[in-house]
């Protein structure tokens, strides 16, 4: 083990990052979880949330959607996510129009147990996690 | 020997043809770029879960999920990729054959073959060979999104589940550049992990959220991600093959006008030569 990660992280339209790096903080299906070089290999599905990555010189975040991540038995950190957006891609405006947008679908449907209502939820997930990844990068907050 | 006017107007008629074939090839040019880095960009993606399925795969009871567990094939389907136009070389032809060598090579192993077809070109081709041919994903391909492969996934899956197909198979073209394109019969379902022998000592995955939950997820999404490839690598073949076969009749086009307009000049200097002897004959008769 020489102390680092090598992590993979691809989505559908395309590879985004392969990098070595220190540590990695993903949001697992059980809760945030931190990587660290030398962990047991592990598969864990994501929910939307922030990854961050950190190696010596800086750490850096993304948002993800749905996704899943696995640390192979040799180590390596494979992420596959269905959309990943570093903090400079991510379209704050638009995140926060979503965000609205869900809220209010939110309000209007009773039923907590529908499809509709998971749906929005999910989105409004989404969209609450664009903001706060763009937010934490220092990006302006208008 | 044509007449010069004959002549002509073949040669206008070739340079129409030459002016289509060469639009074609452009636009095909255009959409195959498109489509290629599509397929580029798509792949990795559909390596890293093929990869991270079949390592998961291989320490798990087939019983924890119904699409590990296999079972004696008897009804299987076939999704069959083409292209709904034509004018793209052998593309159709070669994989209509296919898909015909595979039914018929496959006929007496399964009681049952159910196919699917993409694009209109192969669904014409299946029924009119007398096959039975399920037609609901034949016309998804002039606008192509990834919720198609979300449709047939569900298909596919409820059958598979409901064990109304034992097995799964795509019949499609790989793209490995715009001038090769090579035909592949993948099988998708079951899922078969692959073999690998786990070094003692080695320890198995933890599974969050559980091994069952987790599967759920992934395995759809690992089937969804590659009937979504097959189609993205058809297309960009689709448009390889056809911009080859348009750059290929554009070039016989101008062969064609080079020949022409050659026989096109030789009548005329024969008709000239024809109308000088002419005038010399009768100058040398009015002599007399």
């Amino acid at each position: 083990m020489d102390g680092k990660l090598d992590l993979e992280i691809v989505t559908p339209s395309g590879p985004l990052i392969s990098e070595s790096v220190d540590e990695v903080v993903v949001p697992g299906a059980l809760g945030e979880m931190g990587i660290l070089p030398g962990h047991l290999p592990i598969a864990s599905s994501l929910k939307p949330g922030e990854i961050v990555y950190k190696s010596r010189k800086n750490k850096k975040s993304l948002a993800v959607s749905w996704g899943f991540v696995e640390v192979s038995r040799e180590g390596k950190v494979n992420l596959l996510a269905d959309t990943a957006e570093t903090a400079d891609a991510i379209d704050v405006e638009r995140a926060k129009r979503a965000k609205e947008k869900a809220e209010k679908e939110l309000a209007k449907i009773s039923d907590t147990s529908t499809q509709e209502y998971k749906k929005n939820e999910l989105k409004l997930q989404r969209a609450l996690v664009r903001i706060q990844v763009a937010r934490k990068s220092g990006k302006s907050d208008t | 020997m044509a007449t010069l006017r004959a002549i002509r107007k073949r040669i206008s008629s070739v340079k129409g043809t030459e002016q289509i074939t060469k639009a074609m090839k452009m636009v095909s040019a255009a959409k195959l770029r498109r489509a290629q880095a599509a397929i580029e960009n798509a792949r990795p993606y559909a390596k890293k879960i093929h990869d991270v399925v079949s390592d998961l795969a291989q320490g798990v009871e087939p019983s924890i999920h119904p699409l590990l567990r296999t079972r004696e094939p008897k009804r299987i389907g076939v999704l069959v990729i083409t292209s709904d136009r034509g004018l793209c070389g052998g593309f159709n032809t070669n994989l209509n054959k296919k898909a015909e060598n595979f039914i018929k090579e496959n006929k007496e192993r399964y009681e049952e073959i159910i196919l699917y077809t993409v694009g209109k070109k192969v669904y014409r081709f299946l029924s009119k060979q007398g096959y039975n041919v399920d037609p609901s994903f034949t016309e998804i391909l002039g606008s192509l999104s990834y919720q198609d492969a979300k449709n047939i996934t569900k298909v596919v899956i409820e059958g598979y589940i409901g064990n109304s197909l034992d097995a799964f198979f795509m019949i499609y073209h790989e793209f490995k550049s715009a001038l090769v394109q090579r035909i592949v019969v993948e099988d998708l379902l079951p899922i078969r992990p692959e073999e690998k022998t786990i070094a003692e000592g080695e320890s198995d995955y933890i599974f969050e959220p559980g091994k069952r939950e987790l599967l759920s997820e992934l395995l759809p999404k690992y089937i969804e991600t590659e009937i979504w490839r097959a189609l993205l690598e058809s297309s960009a073949s689709e448009h390889g093959a056809r911009m080859t076969a348009m750059e290929n009749a554009t070039k016989n086009a101008n062969e064609m006008i080079d020949n022409l307009t050659l026989k096109m000049n030789r009548a005329r200097q024969e008709s000239i030569t024809k109308e000088l002897l002419d005038i010399v004959g009768g100058a040398e008769a009015l002599k007399d």
